[in-house]
């Protein structure tokens, strides 16, 4: 599978499993504005990615929910349960289409209707905010039958009948744009090359003049054709002139137009009267021989051969399972009128097809029950109650309940359930029969259609072949080993304090000396075991960079502007689980720069720049972090509108503002609900951006700046720990307690005589290789009272918190060690200045603090 | 040269490209209801397919190609 698509799926499946649980949480609850903003979110986030795939029914009916949420985010409108219904209907539905893209890479067939039909529901709730947006998915669902069908030849429509074998046909119009010779289209080629092609007509698409007055370079030719390929065949085909071609899906017997002179006479009156109970008796044999008969004696050219013609065609092609047809023949034979178009009924109005594939699961079942073996009264009496149940369900269905009376009387009388499977088979497609047959009950899950194993298999047994040795294990399996890793690392601590027990307790200096040398063997290890763990997670930059190329391309040119991606340091390699929390962030940031940052090309000429603009994205290591940087040359953050923007919204006060810098406005963007752009763009400004990234970035235990030039251009930086799962930590003697720091916060340790502390008013420092240091006593942050002094030295931790340097005065530095730290749950959850707790070799338990939060 | 005109028959050989369009379209400007022959066509451009059919010829065997043969129907209808 495309290694982008192999991505998609399951970050798909976190995204619906996201906004079906918020959903769920806002039909509980309709207040949590979180909620509401992360639904929306994930929907967002859902659309913007499937747009990196050819599945643009997933991404139109994505959008049609974003739409709606945004709406109910905004407060326009309160979300129902009838809403929540179905945004859960379209969410399960995008989860199907999810499962299909994994096993198949595609679609099923059926996505653009039932796309288009779910979108029109979701946006009747905005249809008087909106119209043209639900204009536009009637005109998607439209499938009224087009007049031009009736102008092929009788030639023509009887071939392409008799190609369709009674199935499904597509009708489309090609009207080619006027110059699209001078784009190297050759029209008539592409119609000749297109699938299936049963029948093809052109016209000219106006009066051509005299032969002088033509320009040879102007494309006027228009085409209609009927095409055995389903509309996605043809869509695919047809893909770059998409917007010059018209689809309908219609039925083959859509093509039974009887055409030719009205002549009257008896002798067709007394057909039809005969017809009629041939039909009615369904004796196909005697039917035909009427049929060939009167076909011999009318006139070839007469509406009433014309029909015969199409008679013989029907039987061939539906046998005595569409008596409707024949019926509708008949008529036009009897009165020498061309008969009605037909009703449009099973095309135009056909059934939501989930209800038809309730419908056909229904029908299987109750066939099946019928086959079972039994008693004969019991066999009338189930054969009743099978009769009332399709007679419901043809009513549900909007259907002719007609057909089904002769069926059954036939399996009354003779017991012979053929003619109503046929029936069943042509009510509700041919998979009812194909299912039947094989035996097979389907449960739950709608029916494949018939076709489809067929075309599933050879791609299964290719992707058999030539496997490359590569394993492919699930992500979860090596993270239970990687938690054991971790579990075995504070379990080898364990040993370290064994050691000092049997020398400090039991008097044993040798003993002591024997569990290190075990130690250290166990530590060796441990650390290959983790790094080994490590290494399995590991992966290059380059695999999650590898969507931007496709999406700056798609982005630029939907913008209409010009813009080169730069990538360096590609092989950057880091934890998986750290890239993915990396993946959704710089999608936002790099739709950021092409949508906000970078000017457009006649912008930049003005502003002296060269056309092209420029986004770079370059990953690097920094001692444990991996940084990966965005940055364009674009016009830069407007920090004048984000400043009044900021005070519009209340984020800060006027005060406030004028106190801060340029940095500190521009990184105001990161704040909920924040965006400058006022109008939404298809692409980003909904003010969930980079609202978006801070969150994730912060939750993977990272940091995310913003530098920005006023007209040179803007980055952001993101810094993230290269692993999540074990911490390096040092513990601190505090009055006599352990505490636990984590070591990337720590710059040095240093002894500093007492009196090199000074006291400056009610604040202390100390003054370090130049450097004025301010001083905090731990314990009494802690609130532990002062410490015990012990001689002439202070141990000091220099710490490095929000960019400034401090020195924290502790007691004294005890061992340090590699921990998995679990963030405090429960009632502990609440408590400030700790960011969690890890367990020592001992059994103790070592809270970690959050020195941020302290300081 | 895929095309000749000859005794007011036009004949068409082998693959026609777009840029014959022009030509063709010239050469036919000088020739009354031309007589189309396009039995040595190989392929037949869309434009021009378009140059033959607005100069009203009259095709002497029905081409090949059903959509080819689709553009001349007005052609051979009238």
């Amino acid at each position: 599978m495309n290694p982008l698509l192999a991505q998609f799926i399951p970050e798909a499946r976190e995204l619906l499993d996201r906004a079906s649980n918020g959903v769920l949480a806002l039909e509980r609850g309709p207040e949590a504005r979180d909620v509401i903003n992360d639904v929306f979110r994930a929907v967002h986030t859902l659309k913007g990615t499937s747009g990196l795939f050819d599945i643009a029914p997933l991404m139109r009916l994505a959008h049609a929910a974003e739409d709606l949420l945004d709406e109910v985010r905004g407060g326009e409108l309160d979300l129902n349960s009838e809403m929540v219904d179905n945004l859960l209907t379209s969410l399960d539905l995008i989860g199907q289409w999810i499962g299909e893209l994994e096993g198949r890479e595609r679609l099923p067939d059926d996505a653009e209707a039932k796309a288009a039909e779910r979108a029109q529901s979701l946006r009747a709730w905005l249809a008087a905010k909106r119209p043209t947006a639900s204009a536009e998915a009637l005109r998607e669902s439209n499938v009224a039958l087009p007049a031009w069908i009736s102008e092929f030849s009788e030639a023509d429509r009887l071939a392409a009948f008799k190609a369709a074998a009674g199935g499904k046909l597509t009708a489309w119009t090609f009207d080619p744009e006027e110059d699209c010779f001078f784009r190297g289209d050759d029209p008539i080629g592409a119609v000749r090359n297109s699938p299936a092609l049963l029948a093809v007509r052109a016209r000219p698409n106006r009066a051509i003049g005299a032969l002088d007055s033509l320009d040879p370079l102007q494309c006027w030719l228009r085409f209609q054709a009927i095409s055995g390929a389903s509309r996605r065949a043809i869509e695919e085909h047809m893909r770059y002139v998409a917007d010059r071609i018209e689809i309908v899906e219609i039925d083959a017997a859509d093509l039974v137009l009887p055409v030719g002179a009205q002549v009257r006479g008896p002798v067709f009156r007394d057909f039809a009267e005969l017809a009629r109970h041939q039909l009615a008796t369904g004796d196909l044999a005697q039917l035909s021989r009427s049929i060939a008969t009167l076909l011999n004696m009318a006139a070839p050219t007469s509406l009433q051969a014309s029909a015969l013609r199409w008679c013989v065609a029907c039987l061939d092609a539906y046998g005595l399972s569409r008596p409707q047809e024949i019926e509708r023949l008949i008529v036009a034979i009897e009165t020498g009128a061309a008969p009605e178009r037909r009703p449009a009924e099973p095309n135009a109005a056909e059934p939501p097809s989930e209800m038809l594939n309730d419908a056909r699961r229904v029908a299987l079942e109750q066939l099946e029950a019928l086959r079972s073996p039994c008693g004969p009264e019991i066999a009338a009496g189930r054969l009743e109650s099978v009769a009332t149940i399709l007679r419901a369900e043809l009513a549900a269905l909007g259907r002719s309940t007609a057909l089904l009376g002769p069926v059954l009387a036939t399996a009354r009388r003779d017991g012979d359930l053929e003619p109503l499977k046929t029936l069943l088979s042509t009510l509700f497609g041919p998979e009812a029969e194909s299912k039947a047959s094989a035996g097979q009950a389907p449960k739950g899950a709608p029916p494949l259609t018939a076709s489809e194993p067929a075309r599933v298999a050879p791609e299964t047994s290719a992707e058999s072949v030539g496997l490359p040795r590569v394993l492919r294990v699930d992500q979860g399996k090596i993270d239970v080993i990687m938690n054991l890793v971790a579990e075995l690392i504070v379990a080898k601590n364990g040993l370290n304090y064994l050691a000092d027990l049997a020398e400090n307790k039991h008097g044993s200096r040798a003993m002591a000396r024997e569990i290190k040398d075990a130690y250290a063997v166990f530590d060796r290890i441990t650390q290959g075991l983790q790094l080994g763990v490590m290494s399995v997670r590991m992966t290059p930059v380059s695999q999650m960079l590898q969507r931007f190329p496709r999406l700056v391309r798609d982005l630029s040119r939907a913008l209409g502007k010009k813009v080169e991606l730069a990538v360096e340091g590609e092989d950057t390699e880091a934890d998986k689980n750290v890239l993915e929390s990396l993946a959704d962030p710089l999608i936002h940031i790099v739709r950021n720069s092409l949508d906000h940052g970078l000017e457009t090309p006649s912008e930049r000429l003005a502003a002296g720049k060269p056309e092209h603009g420029v986004v770079r994205i370059s990953a690097r290591h920094e001692s444990d972090f991996v940084v990966i940087e965005v940055s364009d040359d674009g016009r830069g953050v407007d920090t004048a509108r984000v400043r009044a923007k900021a005070i519009k919204v209340g984020v800060i006060t006027a005060e406030r503002a004028e106190q801060m810098s340029e940095q500190e406005i521009a990184n105001l963007i990161f704040l909920p609900g924040f965006s400058t752009k006022d109008e939404v763009s298809d692409l980003s400004g909904r003010g969930v951006g980079m609202d978006v990234v801070r969150s994730t970035v912060v939750k993977a235990g990272g940091e995310v700046a913003l530098r920005t030039r006023p007209g040179q251009g803007s980055s952001v930086v993101i810094r993230l720990p290269l692993t999540m799962a074990v911490t390096r930590i040092v513990t601190v003697d505090c009055n006599g307690r352990l505490f636990g720091i984590p070591m990337d916060l720590i710059v040095e340790t240093v002894r500093m005589p007492q009196t090199s502390i000074r006291r400056i008013k009610n604040a202390e420092a100390f003054v370090l290789r130049d450097m004025i240091i301010p001083v905090a006593r731990l314990a009494e942050r802690l609130g532990l009272g002062a410490g015990a002094r012990m001689g002439e030295d202070e141990a000091v931790m220099v710490v490095r918190v929000g960019g400034e340097r401090i020195g924290v005065v502790v007691d004294g530095f005890r061992e340090r060690l590699e921990a998995v730290v679990k963030p405090l749950s429960g009632i502990l959850e609440h408590l400030t200045g700790f960011s969690g707790a890890t367990l020592l070799g001992d059994g103790q338990v070592l809270l970690i603090l959050d020195l941020p939060e302290l300081l | 040269m895929p095309f000749r005109v000859e005794d007011g028959i036009v004949c068409l050989e082998g693959h026609c490209s777009v840029e014959e369009a022009p030509d063709l379209f010239q050469a036919l400007l000088a020739v009354e209801a031309p007589t189309i022959d396009l039995d040595k066509a190989e392929s037949v451009h869309t434009a021009v397919a378009q140059v033959l059919i607005a100069s009203r010829g009259k095709l002497q065997n029905p081409p090949a190609d059903p959509v080819l043969a689709a553009c001349f129907a007005p052609l051979t209808e009238a």
